[in-house]
């Protein structure tokens, strides 16, 4: 067993963490879980340096880890012609297998889907999640609905960074844990929240990926610092972004709300009545809106003054 | 794979102390769908990232053994008042009976077995009841192969719920080259109590677990179907082994009982498989033995091994012509050069 | 379209045991232990449900009875046959069973 202390991934000798990853015994903690990192792809190191270097890691096992990743060419060819990655987190995933460029974009993929499939500690529901000390503001996810800059902006209204990706609702509490990752950008956000929030927490932009450009506002000592404390939902948003339409903030009853958030957990089923009481339990200590908007700006003004209506 | 882990999973030997090695043990038994199973074995007994790792796959295992129990309910509500009583096979058997085989089990697709009277009528019902012959076998050429050729309905799938039951009809293909006695099996099946569904005896369930894993298929999941196997001997009191040599015998299942007595004493050190080994006549074939030990083991070597079994197992399903001889040939030769093999005896 | 073969002369149960029910607003969300399903309920479902938990097992001719009087409803406002399908519809989820099911 390791006797090493955790320490910020930014503070290793380069060295250390390549061949950690090449033994397959980085050791990540992500919130709540912990992963153990397999990889021989430098730019994942470079990603790692730049997005993940305020994260504390190991480079020997400390113990074992609820995820494992391991960053592989697909196949033997494609171990060095055209040199691609695929993320595999161990058991059968359809990976669309992404030039080693964008290992970045694959590690993050393959995190998430691991998170997704295999979580069983948490409800999962596709969402944003930022939080002061009174709650949390709970954002569910849909494409194009411009869920990860209102978590960027937000982040630069006060607020901490719970997750981008994914809400994990406590059973017992039904309050909301820390899983504090890079919030991922995608072509014009990139710039609004270069702009907000300082291009030195930004990481370099991946183009021509599957989503077109991506780019990683890494998470701030401050938000990896607290991922141990978890916040109650007070606000609950399901929000999209309309340019052409109006804008408006709806209210929606528990019920609309809860049938709505169970398609967009990844474990509802899974975990049975237990979720179905978590659920019920954060919907109806929180207000619940519908709200849409036009721009970044009308989006930050509806959402506090939701969040001045609710006490947060 | 290592060779030992086959037997930390069932409880024989302990978790490796290694973090490295246990990590990759814990994720070889989740890839391989055995997870829940090695945590009903291991998990009252470890603490801290084991436990949280472990209870992952005990929820997967809860939450399929509930939709088994409804499922099961509503096979039985679509046969109200019909007389028809399926008999459960496989993983839901296994559950269903409360077997230390069902224990953390995974169970996705539900198989019964019907006599083929009662075909139609529990086809029509099935249907009546709201399952669909799934989209990808929907096909007259499928439906007619499944018909002519096999010993199911091609998979019926439900229009609501998107469960899937296997309808067997027989044991194997009607085409195989392992002559099982389907009615025996049908005719030997049990009650389940509180149901108005049937079961096979241990006996039975243990031949047709060996069935299954030696001559039905190209053997996808091997740790799992070998760990079952180490269970369902178990479930046999020795007192009854001379029974289940007999009924082997009555069944058909000579071959595949031989092969799963093989692979209880070459991987769990089993003394009484291999007893009961010593007690055959017939010996085990052992090209299938290196087939199934790399694919079991060697990740690497496993395309060849899969090969081989994949052609096998077409070889036992249906006629073919002497390419497969080739193969097994050079097979042959490759096999008795290599000096670590555990051949069965008579053949060392 | 139901989950298996029935009559007229067929007894329902709820099967109060594997659902929790509890209203919000207008509507009934219930979570059904036992296939692991949430369903929102209507009234006239919801109301069903009520009636076969409180008087035990009936067909369907009884059972709209029990409901006609339960919420207060008229045979025209509430036509026979619309009992039986929101009982067929209750027996696809198995929030209903046949009695001897």
């Amino acid at each position: 067993m390791g006797m090493t202390d955790f320490k910020p991934l930014g503070e290793y000798d380069r060295r250390a963490i390549i061949d950690a990853l090449a033994a397959g015994t980085l050791e990540m903690p992500l919130g709540h879980f912990t992963a153990r990192i397999k990889a021989q792809v430098n730019t994942l190191v470079d990603f790692l340096y730049d997005t993940y270097r305020d994260v504390p890691v190991k480079t020997e096992l400390s113990d074992v880890t609820d995820i494992s990743i391991h960053l592989r060419a697909p196949s033997i060819l494609r171990k060095y012609i055209r040199t691609q990655v695929i993320p595999d987190p161990g058991f059968q995933v359809p990976a669309v297998p992404l030039p080693t460029s964008m290992a970045a974009l694959a590690f993050e993929m393959g995190v998430n889907l691991v998170v997704a499939l295999k979580c069983c500690r948490f409800v999962s529901c596709h969402a944003g999640v930022v939080a002061n000390e009174k709650g949390a503001i709970f954002m569910c996810a849909n494409s194009g609905g411009g869920k990860s800059t209102l978590v960027s902006v937000l982040m630069e209204d006060g607020y901490r960074l719970l997750s981008d990706e994914f809400g994990l609702l406590c059973m017992e509490s039904a309050s909301l844990a820390a899983y504090p990752r890079p919030v991922s950008l995608k072509n014009v956000s990139i710039d609004i929240v270069r702009q907000l929030s300082g291009k030195e927490w930004i990481s370099p932009e991946l183009s021509g990926t599957p989503k077109g450009k991506i780019a990683y506002r890494r998470a701030r000592p401050d938000d990896i610092n607290k991922a141990h404390l978890s916040a109650p939902a007070k606000l609950i948003l399901f929000p999209s972004f309309n340019p052409i339409g109006g804008h408006y903030a709806r209210r929606l009853s528990v019920s609309e709300a809860v049938m709505r958030l169970i398609p967009s957990s990844t474990n509802y089923h899974l975990l049975g009545e237990k979720a179905y009481l978590a659920l019920t339990k954060m919907v109806a200590g929180a207000e619940v809106y519908e709200i849409a908007y036009r721009s970044t700006d009308e989006s930050l003004t509806i959402v506090r003054d939701l969040a001045v209506k609710v006490g947060l | 794979m290592k060779p030992d882990w086959l037997k930390v999973m069932v409880g024989k030997l302990p978790l490796p102390n290694d973090t490295l090695e246990r990590c990759q043990l814990l994720e070889f038994a989740d890839s391989h769908h055995v997870l829940g199973q090695v945590a009903a074995v291991w998990a009252p007994s470890v603490n801290g990232k084991t436990y949280d790792v472990l209870n992952n796959g005990l929820y997967r295992a809860s939450f399929d053994h509930g939709m088994l129990r409804f499922e099961m309910g509503r096979i039985e509500r679509a046969f109200i008042g019909s007389g028809i009583e399926p008999i459960l096979l496989k993983g839901a058997s296994y559950v269903a009976k409360g077997l230390k085989a069902g224990e953390g089990r995974r169970v996705s697709d539900i198989d019964i077995l019907v006599s083929e009277e009662d075909l139609v009528e529990v086809e029509r019902l099935l249907l009546a009841a709201g399952w669909a012959f799934d989209e990808a076998t929907n096909n007259e050429y499928d439906q007619n192969y499944y018909r002519t050729y096999m010993h199911e309905l091609p998979p019926l799938r439900h229009n609501l719920r998107r469960t899937v039951i296997d309808v067997h009809h027989r044991i194997l293909p009607r085409t195989s080259r392992v002559g099982v006695n389907s009615a025996a099996f049908i005719s030997g099946a049990i009650k389940l109590p509180g149901h108005n569904l049937k079961v096979l005896t241990e006996i039975d369930t243990f031949l047709h677990s060996a069935i299954h894993t030696f001559a039905d298929g190209s053997l996808d999941t091997p740790a799992r179907s070998f760990i079952e196997l180490h269970y369902l001997f178990a479930d046999i009191p020795v007192a009854e082994h001379q029974a289940l040599l007999e009924r082997a015998h009555i069944v058909g299942a000579e071959m595949p009982l031989a092969a799963a007595l093989w692979g209880l004493k070459a991987y769990f050190s089993n003394e009484q498989a291999q007893d009961l080994l010593s007690d055959f006549k017939l010996g085990v074939n052992p090209i299938v033995c290196w087939a199934y030990m790399h694919k079991l083991e060697n990740v690497s070597t496993a395309k060849l091994a899969k090969l081989l079994l994949y052609i096998r197992s077409h070889y036992l399903r249906m006629s073919l012509p002497r390419l497969t001889w080739h193969i097994l040939t050079k097979s042959y030769k490759r096999l008795t050069q290599r000096p670590n093999l555990p051949l069965p005896p008579g053949f060392e | 379209m139901a989950a298996g073969p029935f009559s007229s002369e067929t007894l329902w149960v709820a099967d109060v045991a594997n659902y929790t029910i509890n209203p919000h607003d207008d509507v009934f969300l219930i979570f059904h232990k036992l296939s692991g399903d949430t369903h929102i309920l209507n009234f006239l479902s919801a109301g069903i449900l009520e009636v076969l938990k409180n008087n035990g097992a009936a067909n369907f001719q009884t059972i709209a009875e029990w409901v006609w009087a339960f919420l207060d409803l008229t045979v025209e406002e509430c036509p026979l046959d619309l009992v039986e399908k929101t009982i067929l519809q209750l027996d696809d989820v198995a929030l209903v069973l046949p009695q001897n099911g």
